[in-house]
């Protein structure tokens, strides 16, 4: 059999080296001519015989053109099965020398291993946050998102406010279909028998599905009757996944009622299976916006009215045919005359500054849009460069540890070259054997990428639910191809060298000589790998510093100890005196104190407007940044705002008595510079109201964000509020104080406000610094994330530092040998190695600061009040590599002091 | 002398396999084969039947090699592969169980009870 399949083989080559199509001609001509020469033969002329053969042939050229075709169809499948058969038996010999080599071939694995799952890992969340369109969407690329660029509202980017939103819409509508929505909202949602879920709810127009060319799996899509501004919404489609879990996909779930935010609606439709949304985060319920989007009682502003709360986000279709460029300038023109209509009401409205706004059409990707990046967001893509290096550093070290390799395997390189194999194919073939670890070690990279991934996502994006496994076929895609070309290129290394140099001397020679040579290489690749590292060193010295920056703003607040209550209906407000009694009687309460509105709430205090002189003059108008805060007296104690001069308020501040307040710094800066504010007196709000005196000054407090700039407020007492006197005190909220563990009294506290069973959404009763904990996450996850990153970094480094001194000083055994015969102490020789390696750590270190301070700006933005070239922590950062390296050093020098230098001079 | 009947491309290589049968030929050899043996019945143009013998060496069921002809001209010969064979046992037996069955039908003389 194998010597038939070998004579097959031979024909086949033979054949090979010939063009098919002259092969045919030649056969076809032969043909002809023979039954030409049979006709002469049977008594035709020559030239009937010529005719009639033709005849008999049919079309000679497309007869020719048949077999030519069939035959390379051929020859080509031929050439790629030996080409694979060469290439199986080539990767068999390899795998067998992994086999005899286990050590090092695990070495080689899990290293560049590391390298790519950091970047599969990365790739999985920057694919999906920046790359991937929303799937089941039909035509994703006529999609495109509106932003509005330059605006003045919170939030301004993608989001729009509901009247602007709908201008633009009904605008562009008629040519590009629009819908708009408000994506991952956290959503309540109970269904039968009292079982309550957090859903993450997209509120849209009716529209919503049909524009984006998505069809219901099940039940109806929303018509335009679903829409009813003003009025509650009434129907509801669930995503595939939720009719899954909830229901079992069970079909009789269509037509069932289910409460949203309290308010019962009818399950009309359920989404086709692979749609999860359209933004990163995935949607498990879809309810027409219906104006309002609180729909428990005692709202007190209807949403659909309201322009501040810019939550809408605009997605148009772009329909063939259509100019893309007309979208926007029409959407601008919408937006235009909205804010026009609104100032010609309204002409001193804080929106007056969004006539510099800008509508702009973008990717339906909000990543790759016009608007600035959120923070998470620009940390993806710091991120996915931080593990590029990771990948540069470990393939520099696989590039190290093969190099080292192929100095060993010279004699066995030499022979095969010897033995008539040439440099190419051997350059080719240790390409390939390093093309083989890649794949190794990209399917361990895969695993690792599975939970590195999911670990990752549920940092970065901790409330996202995330559409689709971390890991899919892209993704192990991905990973085998950087795995391959990470090897690939680690092999090439060697590979040049090899070419490079005269193998066939190494015949004859020892490991002794053409060493200096190749080590020099080595020590590049390690200077390469210093550098790096430096560089994530110093990044995760930028972030640890920017974390202890941020966490040392003082808030002016006693945020481990304070409670805040916050309830999100007037129902419930009307509870607080009831709940702040039964809390003052807790174990473990230091104060109680209402207030009419609870700190960190998204603005601090009421809007102030202007403030009086005694005389009924306008002394300042403060606008919407000054606030002031309706509270008991014991308020500021409670939250640990400190009063710097003066006094506090106490409980004789009631009606009747003179009314007082206490301001804020901020405030004393701003209504009386250089003047001494204690006993000052203004009247508020109105100029006939009655005159309140300063009675202290407390610290400046954060309304809602960690960093934000201090802004003037002052405080009053509810007895003294002017609100009282019109009857219409309004109690929003509480602040306690706690000595011990807060934990347990923030859960009495929720079960005493029946809040307990929806923890994540809109929590009414949590600790201050748990309301703030997310504020801090950004920086607090880039110093993990660069600390990782680093660490693996610098341990590749030291790896590769130990195993280059570790070859230099086998290499060198017989001059340290000899030194020592000579003369030179252990101490000489071990100083000699140690040197030896930091220099060349210390030229990578060199080239690092160099990198820092080019690439300094692309994270400038990421950091807080640290300077990205901050001398600092370049220092640091350098000192904790040398000291690194000195560690790695340490074991290969005090292996060249042990040297024994008769062994030394008696080998070779 | 009748009309000659169009071959369908299908039968046509089951007659080049039972040709090839019967020991290694060149194309020309066994168009005369084909053509002697069936009398003639079969309009056969000399193109589609190369067409056919490369068309089956792509599949494997025939294998050609040059060599000399009877007069000492090269020639490409076509033998048929274990594969070949086998296929060509195969269309046989589907081919007998086809002839037979038509023949049964349109011999019979009344119909079944």
């Amino acid at each position: 059999m194998t010597a038939g399949r070998e004579r097959v083989w031979r024909r086949y080559l033979r054949v090979w080296r010939r063009n098919p199509r002259e092969d045919v001609a030649e056969e076809v001509q032969f043909h002809l001519e023979i039954e030409i020469e049979e006709l002469v033969a049977g008594g035709l002329s020559r030239a009937d015989a010529r005719a009639l053969a033709l005849a008999q042939f049919g079309d000679v050229s497309q007869a020719i053109s048949e077999c030519t075709a069939s035959d390379q169809r051929r020859l080509r499948r031929y050439h790629w099965a030996q080409l694979l058969d060469a290439m199986r038996h080539e990767v068999k010999y390899i795998l067998r020398g992994f086999t005899r080599r286990p050590s090092f071939t695990l070495t080689v694995i899990a290293t560049l291993a590391l390298g790519v799952g950091a970047n599969a890992a990365v790739f999985s969340i920057v694919d999906r946050v920046f790359l991937r369109p929303p799937a089941a969407v039909e035509e994703p690329t006529e999609l495109r998102r509106l932003y509005l660029l330059r605006g003045t509202m919170p939030g301004a980017g993608s989001r729009f406010g509901l009247p602007q939103a709908h201008a633009i819409a009904t605008q562009v509508g008629t040519r590009f279909p629009t819908t708009i929505y408000d994506g991952g909202d956290r959503t309540l949602i109970e269904l039968a028998g009292n079982t309550t879920r957090i859903v993450n709810a997209d509120w849209v127009t009716p529209n919503f599905f049909r524009v984006l060319g998505v069809r219901v799996a099940a039940g109806r899509d929303f018509d335009d009757a679903d829409l009813r501004f003003g009025e509650a919404p009434g129907s509801v489609i669930i995503s595939w996944n939720f009719w899954q879990r909830e229901f079992a996909g069970d079909r009789t779930a269509i037509g069932k009622t289910v409460r949203v935010r309290g308010q019962p609606m009818t399950i009309v439709g359920v989404a086709p299976r692979a749609f999860r949304g359209i933004d990163v985060d995935a949607a498990d319920i879809w309810v027409p916006l219906n104006g309002s989007r609180s729909v428990t009682p005692g709202i007190r502003a209807p949403r659909y009215e309201d322009r501040g709360t810019s939550a809408w986000q605009l997605v148009s279709r772009v329909p063939a045919g259509e100019s893309e460029q007309e979208l926007p300038i029409l959407a601008r023109e919408a937006f235009r005359v909205e804010l026009r209509e609104h100032l010609s009401a309204r002409p001193k409205s804080r929106w007056a500054r969004d006539t510099a706004a800008i509508v702009e059409a973008g990717s339906i990707v909000a990543a790759r849009g016009p608007a600035k990046l959120s923070q998470a967001m620009s940390i993806v893509a710091l991120l996915a460069g931080v593990a590029a290096l990771v990948l540069v550093i470990a393939t520099a070290n696989v590039g190290n540890l093969l190099l080292g390799r192929a100095i060993q395997r010279k004699r066995e390189l030499a022979v095969r070259l010897a033995l008539g194999m040439s440099r190419t194919r051997l350059g080719a073939q240790l390409v390939l054997e390093s093309a083989v670890l890649g794949v190794l070690a990209a399917v361990a990279a895969t695993v690792t990428a599975i939970w590195v991934g999911g670990a990752l996502r549920s940092l970065l994006f901790p409330r996202t639910e995330w559409a689709g496994d971390p890991v899919d076929l892209r993704i192990a895609l991905f990973a085998a191809s950087i795995g391959i070309a990470g090897g690939v290129i680690a092999g090439l290394v060697p590979a040049f060298e090899l070419l490079r140099s005269e193998l066939n001397g190494a015949l004859k020679s020892s490991a002794r000589e053409g060493g200096g040579q190749r080590s020099r290489v080595r020590a590049a690749l390690v200077a390469v790998q210093s550098a790096l590292a430096l560089v994530l060193l110093v990044g995760t010295g930028l972030f640890a510093r920017s974390l202890q920056n941020i966490r040392n703003i003082h808030l002016g607040y006693d945020i481990d100890r304070v409670i805040t209550v916050s309830p999100r209906d007037s129902i419930a407000e009307a509870r607080l005196p009831v709940l702040a009694a039964s809390a003052r009687s807790l174990p473990g309460v230091l104060s109680v104190a209402l207030t009419g509105m609870a700190p960190l709430e998204g603005r601090y205090g009421a809007v102030l407007g202007t403030v009086f002189t005694p005389e009924g003059d306008t002394l300042r108008t403060l606008g919407p940044v000054g606030a002031y805060m309706v509270v008991e007296p014991a308020y500021l104690a409670t939250v640990g705002t400190r009063i710097l001069r003066g006094r506090d308020l106490i409980e004789s501040d009631r009606r009747g008595s003179a009314p007082v307040i206490v301001i804020g710094e901020e405030m004393a800066r701003r209504v009386w510079p250089g003047q001494d504010p204690l006993g000052q007196c203004l009247r508020w709000p109105k100029r006939d109201a009655p005159c309140y005196t300063v009675v202290g000054v407390a610290e400046d407090v954060h309304g809602f964000a960690v960093v934000e700039k201090a802004s003037p407020v002052f405080y009053v007492t509810l007895e003294q509020s002017p609100d009282r006197l019109t009857g219409d005190v309004e109690v929003g909220g509480m602040v306690v104080r706690v000595a011990g563990d807060p934990a347990p009294i923030v859960r009495q506290l929720r079960t005493a406000l029946r809040s307990g069973n929806a923890p994540d959404v809109d929590e009414p009763v949590a600790l201050m610094a748990d309301v703030l904990e997310p504020q801090y996450r950004p920086w607090q996850l880039g110093a993990r994330l660069f600390f990782g990153f680093a660490a693996i970094a610098l341990i590749l480094a030291m790896l590769g530092l130990y195993s280059v001194l570790a070859y230099v000083v086998t290499l060198r055994r017989h001059e340290l040998g000899m030194r020592l015969a000579l003369g030179a102490t252990r101490a000489t020789l071990m100083r000699l190695v140690v040197g030896d390696g930091l220099r060349h750590v210390a030229i990578g270190a060199g080239v690092g600061a160099l990198i820092v301070m080019i690439a300094a700006r692309l994270v400038s933005s990421l950091l807080y009040e640290v300077s990205p070239r901050d001398p600092a922590v370049i220092a640091v950062a350098t000192l904790v590599l040398l000291l690194s390296a000195c560690g790695a050093a340490l074991l290969p020098a005090r292996r060249a002091a042990g040297v024994d230098p008769m062994a030394a001079l008696r080998e070779d | 002398m009748t009309t000659p009947i169009d071959l369908l491309q299908g039968t046509l290589d089951v007659l080049v396999l039972k040709a090839l049968s019967w020991g290694p030929q060149h194309g020309h050899a066994v168009s005369r084969l084909i053509r002697a043996t069936t009398n003639g019945t079969f309009d056969v143009r000399d193109g589609s039947l190369y067409t056919s013998l490369h068309r089956l060496e792509e599949r494997g069921w025939v294998e050609s090699e040059w060599g000399h002809s009877d007069q000492g001209k090269r020639a490409k010969f076509y033998v048929l592969t274990t594969r070949g064979r086998q296929q060509l046992r195969n269309e046989l037996a589907s081919w007998r169980r086809y002839a037979d069955a038509v023949s049964l039908m349109l011999s019979a003389n009344q119909a079944p009870s």
